[in-house]
């Protein structure tokens, strides 16, 4: 692990599929031990932006660096864990089985990987839970195991896409601590989200738009710059800003 | 190693899917069981009026296995135009003639065929007789007085149409459910998401291919060893060459029907639309694969033929059931599959690297 490294930068970054441009250059910073927010409705360019970061897509122009070096790379995508937007997990395996299977790709076996499959399942409270084929689970469920395999490698970059979505309040609440902890011990983490209230836990939030980002900063600091109470609202405020 | 751990993940996910495995196991049971019903019969005994005919005749052709029924000629025409009888038989000066109802062209066969049958056994019956006139008559006339016979150096008499098509069905059947199983699997790959989240891990796309290929080809053993063993030995399909061949050729057949399932659910974003490559891509290969004749065909389509991986397999299985080859024989047939599943395999390492940033 290399958490000491910057964690992500993403410079001017345009991406598109077939004709349609989605991404209009795109600059992005995740410092080591921050949560990034990108805030946005859905179209906004979220998930094809976090996609390129993790290195399922190439970017038309623009660069990537993950710990100071240029995506994409294999030796980074070890660094990296990705929980995308759907589940993606296999239902006729049990949640273990998925883990056992998720965690080999990244160089993890034997006793190594039953301790790290142990502890990240207790993370996200699906200790017991881990005999059980996927199928059965609820879909709060699903979510907490695709996060909890995502951590099995202990990436140094971790990227979220929705990662609460179905996931009740409590939990939710839980997720979130668990999140901080694991960005206290250096990670960078960014996440997606279209709840505006839940992009108060993050560090910065970066507003996104019709594939712009329309602001970024501290959610005190966008509040405060909007001169609103709430993040919904100091999204409109910048929405109404942006020329169109 | 990530080959290996996308090995176990495969053949894990066909343990737990047990429903699919019983389907993979007895739907091509149940079909080459059908064809052994309809391929296996016996052959088709022709309704025949005899019309005017004398009674040495109508023993004739009842002996040739024709069902014969005495009638008038009205009776007949009207008959023969329901279609409750296959031709009508009745004596025009001195000559049989037959008039065929001439829908069906087997069904035509079958009503010449009996023919051939009496003129034969007449033959033998006047030998006397017209071992005589052979004499006076030049040698090419022999041909009128002593029906020629027939050898073979395939097959033999026992051989029926389910032996003969047996083999090209076989590799079609191998050939279509092997697309079918791989091609919704790597699209359901893609619909859930697990592609995706296996390209964001550090696995290398030839190792994520190798992982697939090879976990499905156990499953696919598994599938092809009991389609062929349960087409010989239990319908006994006609099996001269050695059993080892025939499964080399079936695995072979499977590999690249496997690698060309994943590769064209690339181009299918559900299950429904893979289905749609079928008529396209599996069943065409069907018309080329030996069950027609194709020297007359136009040149072209005949060259299509040339390209398809099912032609290659078809006729090696042929080759190895009926006439007994071994690899001296077959070894083209051989080389041929193996370059269809190696080349499709690298076709699915282009695609995914394709779309993929490393």
């Amino acid at each position: 692990m290399s958490k000491s490294l910057p964690g992500v930068v993403v410079r001017d970054v345009i991406h598109g599929f077939g004709p349609v441009e989605v991404l209009h250059g795109i600059s992005i910073e995740v410092e080591s031990g921050r949560i990034i927010g990108l805030l946005g409705p859905s179209g906004a360019g979220k998930t094809t932006l976090v996609k390129l970061i993790a290195g399922v897509d190439r970017q038309r122009s623009g660069t990537v660096h993950v710990s100071g070096e240029l995506m994409p790379s294999f030796e980074l995508m070890e660094r990296i864990g990705y929980v995308a937007q759907g589940d993606a997990l296999y239902r006729e395996l049990s949640g273990r089985e998925n883990m056992e299977f998720f965690g080999a790709l990244y160089g993890l076996h034997g006793a190594a990987l039953d301790e790290r499959i142990h502890t990240c399942a207790g993370l996200v409270d699906l200790g017991e839970h881990l005999h059980r084929q996927v199928q059965d689970y609820s879909g709060g469920m699903k979510r907490r195991l695709s996060l909890a395999t995502a951590l099995l490698h202990e990436p140094g970059v971790l990227i979220l896409d929705e990662p609460t979505v179905g996931i009740d309040p409590v939990l939710r609440h839980d997720v979130w601590d668990r999140l901080r902890a694991y960005a206290d011990d250096g990670a960078s983490i960014l996440i997606t989200t279209h709840v505006m209230d839940e992009a108060n836990h993050c560090d910065r939030v970066a507003m996104m738009r019709d594939g712009l980002l329309i602001a970024q900063d501290t959610p005190e600091g966008l509040r405060r710059t909007a001169g609103v109470d709430t993040l919904e609202e100091a999204f409109l405020h910048f929405c109404s800003r942006v020329p169109s | 190693m990530r080959v290996l751990a996308v090995f176990r993940r495969v053949l894990r996910g066909f343990g737990r899917d047990k429903r699919t495995l019983v389907l993979m196991m007895i739907a091509p049971v149940l079909v080459l069981s059908l064809l052994w019903f309809i391929f296996h019969s016996d052959t088709y005994h022709p309704k025949v009026a005899a019309v005017d005919l004398p009674e040495t005749m109508v023993v004739a052709l009842k002996n040739q296995g024709a069902r014969v029924r005495r009638l008038d000629q009205a009776t007949a025409d009207r008959q023969l135009k329901a279609g409750e009888i296959d031709a009508v038989i009745r004596f025009e000066k001195g000559q049989i003639v037959a008039l065929l109802e001439g829908s069906d062209p087997s069904v035509d066969m079958s009503v010449r065929m009996l023919f051939v049958g009496v003129m034969r056994e007449r033959a033998a019956r006047f030998r006397p007789l017209l071992e005589k006139v052979r004499r006076v008559l030049p040698r090419e006339a022999c041909i009128v007085t002593q029906p020629p016979r027939f050898d073979r150096l395939h097959g033999g008499k026992k051989m029926t149409h389910f032996d003969s098509f047996g083999p090209v069905l076989l590799g079609f059947l191998v050939f279509f459910f092997t697309f079918i199983v791989s091609g919704v699997s790597f699209v359901r790959e893609r619909t859930t998401g697990t592609l995706e989240r296996m390209l964001a891990s550090p696995i290398r796309s030839w190792e994520l291919v190798t992982g697939y290929a090879t976990g499905f080809s156990v499953v696919v053993l598994a599938q092809i060893a009991l389609m062929t063993l349960f087409s010989v030995y239990l319908l006994d399909m006609m099996l001269v060459g050695s059993l080892f061949w025939l499964l080399t050729i079936t695995l072979m057949l499977a590999v690249s029907a496997m690698t060309l399932g994943m590769f064209l659910s690339a181009y299918a974003r559900s299950e429904f639309q893979l289905f749609q490559f079928v008529p396209l891509v599996i069943v065409p290969q069907i018309f080329f694969s030996g069950l027609f004749q194709l020297e007359t065909m136009p040149g072209w389509l005949q060259v299509v033929g040339k390209v398809l991986p099912l032609t290659y397999g078809a006729h090696a299985m042929r080759s190895v059931m009926i006439r007994g080859s071994g690899l001296a024989q077959i070894w083209v047939d051989l080389v041929v599959l193996a370059a269809c599943a190696v080349s499709f395999m690298a076709l699915n390492v282009w695609i995914i690297k394709h779309k993929r940033a490393v």
